[in-house]
């Protein structure tokens, strides 16, 4: 007998490990997919101003999207373009007309840096009302706990 | 000299895939982590009619006026009810509380008229919005002033 039988003599234990990466990529899909359940591009220079009694997207159809920086330029929904005048109103025609064709009733997403004055938000909310859109979202953050 | 023993029979093809293994805790720590550091954004919502007089049905009730200051106080009138310091607006939101009420009461749909300056920051604003959002009172009308 080239080894002793005794109790604690120990074999080669290789653990199964395919169940554990099964949980690991069901994990992984889970987040995948939560983190890209609500999808309204984000302009990351505008930081929203904070309301504690906001309520969560639940409905992200329809929405037109206006960035407003802290300085008060005006810009479309990723950031990609600064609108004047015009091209706000440009815009809103545009994005407006876009939902009509997919059924989606138009709003306006309004995204207001906290910093920025007053004057902007009232020029794109009187943009939007002049085209009839009378709903407003404004985009705000929770407050730190 | 003893032989080496010799190791089991080891199938076809079999993969090493430890390094997979990390990859996968690595993209799922990332996605774990990214998840949270982002700030979701959440909405107000209101309605702020374009054109002159919204409601359609008989006499309501007394419009609440409010104005914004250009250093963002918020006054009734010429009476202050709060100062812009953060996000708590107290006392108007003790009297769009007393408002909603009364307005309750007769069964009117309460409506606010907001005069904002020019010059106000949209946090004050939205101070405003988000006193109004917790009466849930979302008829409302927006003036800019200069």
């Amino acid at each position: 007998m080239s080894r002793k039988n005794s109790p604690l003599n120990e074999e080669d234990s290789t653990m199964d490990m395919s169940p554990m990466i099964d949980m690991v990529f069901l994990l992984l899909v889970f987040f995948l997919v939560n983190a890209n359940m609500i999808s309204v591009q984000i302009d990351k220079n505008v930081k929203a101003p904070t309301g504690s009694n906001s309520k969560p997207q639940l409905n992200v159809e329809g929405r037109i999207v206006v960035n407003i920086r802290p300085d008060g330029s005006i810009y479309n929904e990723d950031g990609s373009q600064r609108l004047d005048a015009n091209g706000l109103t440009n815009y809103i025609t545009e994005r407006k007309a876009f939902f009509e064709n997919k059924k989606e009733r138009p709003r306006l997403h309004l995204r207001g840096d906290k910093s920025a004055v007053f004057r902007f938000s009232q020029k794109v909310m009187a943009a939007a009302g002049a085209q009839g859109i009378d709903e407003v979202m404004f985009a705000v953050v929770m407050p730190d706990k | 000299m003893g032989k080496r023993r010799k190791k089991p029979q080891e199938s076809i093809g079999e993969m090493d895939i430890s390094s997979l293994i990390d990859v996968s805790f690595l993209l799922l720590f990332y996605f774990l982590v990214s998840s949270s550091l982002i700030e979701t954004e959440n909405d107000l919502k209101m309605n702020i009619p374009s054109s002159a007089p919204p409601t359609s049905e008989g006499p309501s009730i007394e419009p609440l006026y409010i104005t914004i200051r250009p250093n963002g106080d918020i006054y009734e009138g010429d009476q202050l009810l709060d100062r812009y310091i953060g996000f708590e607006v107290p006392l108007l939101s003790s009297r769009l509380e007393f408002y909603n009420a009364s307005a309750k009461a007769t069964g009117e749909e309460p409506t606010v008229q907001i005069e904002v300056s020019m010059a106000a920051e949209n946090q004050s604003f939205m101070n405003v919005l988000n006193a109004l959002a917790g009466e849930q009172i979302s008829q409302i009308s927006v003036l800019g002033v200069q």
